[in-house]
């Protein structure tokens, strides 16, 4: 490999220093052991002892939880099952399809979001967990369905002719083969559509109700009194949860995307 | 002989062009019958066809007699070893030759029986709890025949089994295939494009070309008396050139080509009086030295030799006769080539009216 430009390698060190500098100033402050957010007074982990007796974060941290399984295995079951439909079909109307799937996410959140909102009020759905729900699969889904498509296009099509040829009907090939195989994919999908439903913040402001506070609305509430250290210990935490979730997303689709290829060639 | 797989008429398109013409073609129980062809012949067409995998357009499919044309894959007593395999990367060997007993509902104890047997069958007890990607190709293709062969199908269907093979396990997979037919005394359909593979293994070979079936025959058959030049052309080494039909009598006829002497053949059949034919040799047939043998050989040309290259257990010999042609002999080296011969030299080349052949021609040589 021959080696960068001097000064390509400075100017991307410094856009990732750009990017991270914020979110590791934050975290630094979470440790800081003083009530005023910018002045160092010391290492201290009182923020986070604060944090986990408050009864509200823990309330809002299991809204977010439950909030984010549910609308990710909704996600997941009608995902896998769209992606599925759509691969096997060549019809005229396939790249309307296309586009019309992928456009929630390019549409400006807010957008939705207000979108939801009345659409919810003209159909007369109280606001809640069920409508936070609907909402974020209003991402989750068009996430789902691109990123099984583009594993399902991986899937060598012989591997369904040799079953088929084997003696397996359309259902057992779905069940013994098509989805073990897409297994990664939808541990991968799984794991990044949990994460992006855990962090929203827009579409749920929008659609959230009484008692169905999420941690993000938690932290947007808080910070109206002022940003205190225990709001950077919160925001630490789900930087952490977040990196885990797409860090993990992305290893899983590695390591099994490599047997599968592996075994192609 | 009891007929195991029947075609009928069988034609199939893919778009607009004929992928199989009209091909009918009877295959007998209990034996090794391949479909030789180039690639684009149509032959791994005609075996997804007996599959399930297709459909054909027009003509009927029989296996055992019955009627499958609307059958699905998973309703025919017919398995399928694919070309690259297609070994399910997610299951292990066992689970992989299990499939098939699974998808049946056989009980757990049949199936590990009858798996433990077929992988000792194939020689690969050791390697049950292994992955495909874990396997070398000889293994996989092995996992493959015994992932087909453990459901005791009326009838294997072998997609150019050989051709993800090195040279050196080709050679050993044949001796295995071969025993593994004899074994099991199934009927085994080998799509192959590799002349030698055919010719080694085929109780019975039809060569296919453009989609339809040129000939049938045993390998000997198929070697030795090529009905059409296609088929002489596409298999093994030989020397042709055009000429008519000057003579006929009895069992004997005469052909005629500008510059060379009257050539003596076995009459065919169809052969009628001045009618345009392609004459055929091969060139092991062919005996050449500086002088005509005696007692004399039925043809005799001369010719001029323009080179000779030497092959191992053989030599070819290149001659150009009189009428610009050039035919290559092949001369066994267990019989040391006359020492007097070398390149530029005037010889002869000569051989028995019966060990010719005559074909309809197309082409001019």
């Amino acid at each position: 490999m021959s080696r960068l430009p001097r000064v390509l390698i400075w100017s991307s060190a410094a856009v990732v220093l750009f990017l991270y500098i914020p979110i590791l100033v934050l975290i630094v402050l979470s440790f800081n052991d003083s009530h005023m957010g910018a002045v160092w007074k010391g290492f201290s982990l009182r923020w986070y002892d604060k944090l986990i007796h408050n009864p509200a974060f823990f309330e809002a941290m299991l809204n977010s939880v439950l909030i984010a399984a549910v609308s990710t295995g909704m996600s997941l079951i009608f995902g896998v099952g769209a992606a599925i439909g759509l691969e096997g079909n060549r019809g005229r109307l396939l790249p309307f399809i296309n586009m019309g799937l992928v456009l929630p996410l390019v549409i400006p959140e807010i957008l939705l979001g207000v979108a939801l909102l009345m659409m919810f009020v003209l159909l007369q759905i109280p606001l809640g967990f069920v409508t936070i729900i609907l909402g974020h699969s209003v991402f989750s889904l068009p996430l789902t369905i691109v990123m099984i498509r583009a594993r399902l296009r991986k899937l060598d099509p012989t591997w369904e002719d040799a079953a088929r040829d084997l003696g397996a009907n359309s259902w057992d090939v779905l069940r013994h083969i098509t989805l073990p195989l897409l297994k990664p994919a939808m541990v991968g999908a799984a794991l990044l559509t949990f994460t992006v439903s855990l962090d929203d913040f827009v579409i749920t402001f929008f659609v959230a109700g009484p008692g169905s506070t999420t941690l993000p609305l938690k932290v947007f509430s808080m910070i109206k009194t002022g940003v205190t250290p225990e709001i950077n210990a919160l925001s630490a935490l789900l930087v952490l949860v977040s990196i885990l979730g797409v860090g993990g997303s992305w290893f899983y689709q590695q390591r099994s995307g490599r047997v599968v290829t592996q075994s192609l060639s | 002989m009891e007929i195991c797989v029947k075609l009928d008429r069988v034609s199939k398109h893919h778009g607009a062009t004929v992928a199989v013409d009209q091909v009918s073609l009877e295959v007998r129980r209990g034996e090794f019958f391949s479909l030789l062809g180039p690639s684009g012949s149509g032959k791994t067409t005609l075996l997804r066809l007996i599959a399930g995998l297709d459909y054909p357009d027009k003509g009927q499919i029989y296996i055992q007699q019955t009627l499958v044309n609307a059958l699905p894959p998973d309703k025919r007593p017919v398995n399928l070893v694919f070309q690259h395999y297609a070994l399910f990367p997610h299951l292990t060997v066992f689970d992989n030759v299990a499939f098939g007993l699974k998808m049946r509902g056989e009980s757990r104890g049949k199936i590990q029986s009858a798996v433990g047997n077929m992988l000792e069958m194939v020689r690969l007890q050791g390697k049950a709890q292994r992955f495909p990607n874990e396997l070398s190709g000889g293994e996989q293709q092995r996992v493959a025949l015994a992932r087909a062969l453990v459901n005791e199908p009326v009838v294997v269907l072998l997609d150019e089994p050989m051709a993800a093979l090195d040279q050196e396990l080709r050679q050993n997979m044949h001796e295995e295939l071969k025993r593994l037919q004899q074994e099991l005394q199934a009927t085994f359909i080998c799509v192959t494009h590799q002349q030698d593979e055919a010719l080694m293994l085929s109780d019975r070979l039809a060569v296919m070309s453009g989609g339809s079936v040129l000939q049938v025959g045993t390998p000997q058959e198929i070697y030795r008396s090529p009905q059409s030049f296609a088929v002489a052309k596409f298999i093994g080494l030989s020397n042709f050139a055009t000429g008519t039909v000057v003579r006929m009598e009895n069992e004997i006829c005469w052909v005629h080509r500008e510059g060379l002497p009257p050539l003596k053949f076995l009459r065919p059949v169809s052969a009628r009086a001045s009618e345009l034919v392609t004459i055929m040799i091969r060139p092991e047939r062919l005996v050449l030295d500086a002088e005509p043998i005696r007692p004399a050989y039925d043809n005799v040309i001369p010719g001029t030799l323009e080179k000779i290259v030497f092959n191992g257990g053989e030599t070819l010999c290149y001659v150009r006769l009189p009428t610009d042609l050039t035919w290559v002999i092949r001369v066994s080296n267990t019989t040391a080539l006359p020492s007097s011969l070398c390149a530029g030299q005037r010889v002869h080349v000569q051989w028995q009216a019966a060990d010719g052949g005559i074909l309809p021609t197309h082409v001019s040589l």
